[in-house]
């Protein structure tokens, strides 16, 4: 929809103690905490379902997509994100928890370095990339991949 | 043996017991062997004079029927060969046959009877009518020609005819006016050089068919036969006699005393006629004539005829009792044996009673004199009395020794005592005096003691009232400090609205500056703006979260004091319970106080007659020690044995005595 090469803004949040960030483009908007339906029989990563603006739409916990440690927590925001559905070339909307925003900046293309091992612990195949701010190294997700998949049907890599 | 000597010995030199026990025994015995002795004397005497003459006349009648039996014998025997005799006169056989056969039987019944002699005369020509015939055969007779045999017997198994001899005409006269079977008066037969004395035994011969007298036979039995009979009896009779055989003349056939008087005249030889008539005549079979000689006699009576045989035994009745003297001579012996035994027997006894009760009078007359040291040291082992008397005799005297050693040494303890006693009463009159005045002092400070408890009774009111004021001011301050944390809550709900808020501000920013970015160069100014807001948001939210610690701190603060504060109440009002406490305690110890005054008063007084009191103890005390004094010298009558132990005991109580002086010096120079 917003597909501007020249946007350079990203959103960066915890996803639950572990700083991530996202394009500014697939986020909608940032909803605080509320009460999540949980919906039988549904996959593990999917938390169940909230309002949003008439629509319902899945919450997934992105913990155990990105195979990160799970702890307990009391305060938390659902991110809105459009994801764009290569398979069946549709956009969805999908919420995703986190702990809590921090907040939109602006990161030059060169300063994106490539995801490898050693500066994170998220599979390289789910990030477009790592940036430095303030001493941290933050992880940018390809919200379109992750959130297709897990939306649709159960990881494959949880399988291996 | 010298043992026995010494018992002897001992027997008249032990005590009057002793002696009077053997002389008791002696006498008794002699008394009792003597009674036992006359009772055995008459008793045995009639015994055996009784049995003595009953035995003789048993005997006499006895020896009379052997006699008899005897002669009925010969009698018997001769009949077996009257009746062929008689037989042969009837002439039936030859002449010369018939005489040599009749010698024949003659000689053949002689050959097998005891008698001596025998032989046959008939009547003349009684027999065959022949006795012309053999006038000068010698076989037949001397003369006349009668048949006339006679036979010798020489010894047990030769016969000889003797010729010379005949009958004698007075027997054969008598059996001819008389013609019955009868015994004849004893006579001498005399063959070759010996004479023989000899009961003649007549039987005569007679042809029963014409009543006609044949001839005589005769047995000559002599008296030796008869005297061995005889014999046999006064063997038996076992005491010296005369055992006499006489017939109707007199004349003695066996005298078993000396058989040379056979053949004599009994009057001639023995002199008593008169019993001899009447033993023949009367047959008496007892008498006892008055020389004390017991006659005992019997009658043979034999054949038909009158001749009677009389069978006399004499003794002297003394003789029955003779063996009694031998008897009584060895009673009297076994008696003086008895007498020695009983008189050893009273010495042991008398050794065994009399000597141990001299000495037990020795010892109570040692004990009595006061000599105490008295013990018998023999054995007195086993059960009799008198080992127990002495038994008990000297547990007796180690008792007495026993407790007069203690009465003396108690004595002495006593004495030393009443000294002890004395010193001690002085001193405690001399602490009585002191005590006094310790009382005195006492009863001033406690009059000071109760001034100072009655000053702690008013303090400690005052105190419970300040603390009753404490308590309630501290109930005020509780009061407005719980307001205070009351207040501070509310302050704390209101800031958490404006926590809230400032969240959602800063949310709503978030989302402004997403929408600004996502505009891009347009949206900077709203970005900026978008920024500035959530600085603002987040300054408010940190202000909120202070200001919420602030409160919570000053919650907590306020809670502890009001906690605090709580927990001071109940301290107070112990305090103040216990304040209460006091004021009662020293209210009653003022009491107190003054009971121990009183006492102290009483204290006083008595002490006043304690020292009184020590002192008549010290008086009584001082008698007591003459007391002691004086039973220790009453009891130095009893003398204890070598006196070692009691000078042992005397000194150790010396050196207790001076061991305590001393350690009453120690403790003197202690007090100093």
């Amino acid at each position: 929809m917003q597909n501007r090469p020249d946007n350079n803004f990203y959103l960066t949040f915890n996803a639950l103690y572990y700083p991530l960030a996202a394009k500014v483009q697939s986020v909608v908007e940032v909803l605080e905490k509320q009460r999540i339906t949980k919906i039988p029989k549904s996959p593990k990563q999917i938390m169940g379902v909230i309002s949003f603006r008439g629509e319902i739409i899945p919450v997934i916990d992105p913990r155990i997509i990105l195979n990160l440690p799970i702890q307990p927590f009391d305060n938390f925001v659902i991110i809105v994100h459009n994801v764009h559905d290569e398979r069946y070339n549709e956009t969805l909307t999908v919420g995703v928890l986190a702990h809590d925003v921090s907040n939109v900046i602006e990161i030059k293309p060169l300063d994106i370095l490539p995801a490898s091992e050693f500066n994170t612990i998220i599979p390289k195949k789910y990030t477009l990339g790592v940036f430095k701010d303030s001493g941290k190294f933050i992880t940018i997700l390809d919200t379109d991949k992750i959130l297709a998949i897990s939306y649709n049907t159960i990881h494959d890599d949880n399988q291996n | 043996m010298k043992k026995i000597l010494n018992i002897f010995s001992n027997m008249f030199q032990g005590s009057r017991l002793a002696r009077l026990i053997n002389i008791m025994f002696i006498v008794m015995t002699i008394l009792m062997t003597t009674a036992f002795l006359i009772t055995f004397i008459l008793y045995s005497k009639s015994l055996m004079d009784n049995a003595g003459s009953k035995k003789m006349d048993d005997l006499s009648a006895r020896c009379a029927e052997d006699i008899k039996h005897q002669i009925e014998t010969y009698l018997g025997q001769t009949a077996a060969i009257i009746t062929p005799l008689e037989m042969s006169s009837k002439g039936y056989l030859s002449d010369k046959m018939k005489r040599k056969d009749v010698a024949a039987i003659l000689f053949g019944f002689f050959r097998n009877t005891e008698a001596v002699i025998g032989g046959i005369k008939w009547e003349p020509n009684a027999f065959d009518n022949a006795d012309e015939q053999y006038k000068n055969d010698p076989l037949f007779s001397p003369y006349n020609g009668e048949f006339n045999l006679f036979y010798h017997k020489k010894d047990s198994s030769t016969v000889v005819h003797i010729p010379e001899y005949h009958l004698d005409s007075d027997i054969y006269n008598r059996i001819r006016k008389n013609p019955i079977r009868q015994l004849m008066p004893a006579e001498f037969i005399t063959v070759g050089k010996e004479r023989i004395l000899t009961i003649p035994l007549a039987i005569p011969l007679i042809d029963h068919e014409n009543s006609k007298f044949l001839g005589t036979f005769v047995e000559y039995i002599p008296v030796d036969n008869l005297l061995s009979i005889a014999q046999t009896y006064k063997d038996k009779i076992g005491i010296p006699m005369t055992e006499v055989i006489f017939d109707n003349n007199f004349t003695i056939i066996a005298d078993c005393q000396s058989p040379s008087n056979n053949g004599k005249n009994l009057g001639e030889v023995y002199g008593q006629a008169a019993i001899h008539n009447e033993v023949f005549n009367n047959n008496t079979q007892h008498v006892v004539d008055s020389y004390g000689i017991s006659h005992h006699s019997n009658l043979v009576k034999c054949g038909q005829g009158d001749t009677k045989l009389v069978i006399l035994f004499s003794t002297y009745t003394y003789n029955f009792s003779r063996n009694l003297y031998g008897q009584i001579r060895t009673f009297v012996l076994i008696a003086l044996a008895l007498m020695i035994v009983s008189v050893i027997i009273a010495t042991i006894i008398s050794n065994k009673i009399g000597r141990p009760i001299s000495q037990m009078i020795k010892g109570c007359q040692q004990i009595a004199a006061g000599n105490i040291n008295v013990s018998f040291q023999n054995d007195f082992k086993g059960n009799t009395e008198i080992a127990e008397l002495f038994r008990a005799f000297n547990d007796m005297a180690k008792n007495i020794r026993r407790i007069v050693s203690e009465v003396k040494q108690s004595a002495q303890n006593v004495n030393s005592a009443g000294k002890e006693l004395s010193k001690s009463a002085g001193l405690m009159a001399q602490g009585a005096t002191q005590q006094a005045s310790a009382s005195e002092q006492v009863s001033t400070a406690m009059s000071e003691m109760t001034a100072s408890i009655e000053k702690n009774s008013v303090n400690a009111k005052e105190t419970e009232d300040i603390t009753n004021k404490v308590v309630q001011s501290v109930q005020i301050a509780n009061k407005s400090v719980k307001t205070t944390a009351d207040a501070i809550m509310n302050i704390t709900d209101k800031v958490g609205i404006i926590n809230e808020i400032a969240n959602r501000t800063d949310l709503l920013a978030v989302n402004a500056a997403i929408e600004a970015a996502r505009v891009g160069e347009m949206g900077k100014g709203f970005a900026v703006v978008a920024s500035e807001i959530r600085k603002l948001a987040e300054k408010s939210q940190t202000a909120a979260k202070e200001i919420d610690t602030l409160t919570a701190s000053g919650v907590k603060q306020a809670q502890n004091s009001g906690k605090l504060l709580e927990m001071l109440v109940p301290e107070i009002n112990k305090t103040s319970q216990l304040v209460h406490e006091i004021t009662a305690a020293s209210v009653e110890q003022i009491s107190n106080a003054e009971q121990v005054n009183n006492a102290l008063v009483q204290l006083n007084h008595i002490t006043q007659q304690n020292a009184s009191t020590a002192e008549e103890l010290s008086t009584s005390a001082d008698e007591s020690q003459s007391q002691a004094e004086l039973l220790g010298s009453t009891m130095d009558f009893f003398k204890l044995g070598n006196n070692s132990s009691t000078t042992e005991i005397t000194e150790l109580n010396k050196q207790v005595a001076k061991l305590l002086d001393r350690i009453d010096q120690l403790k003197k120079q202690e007090g100093k």
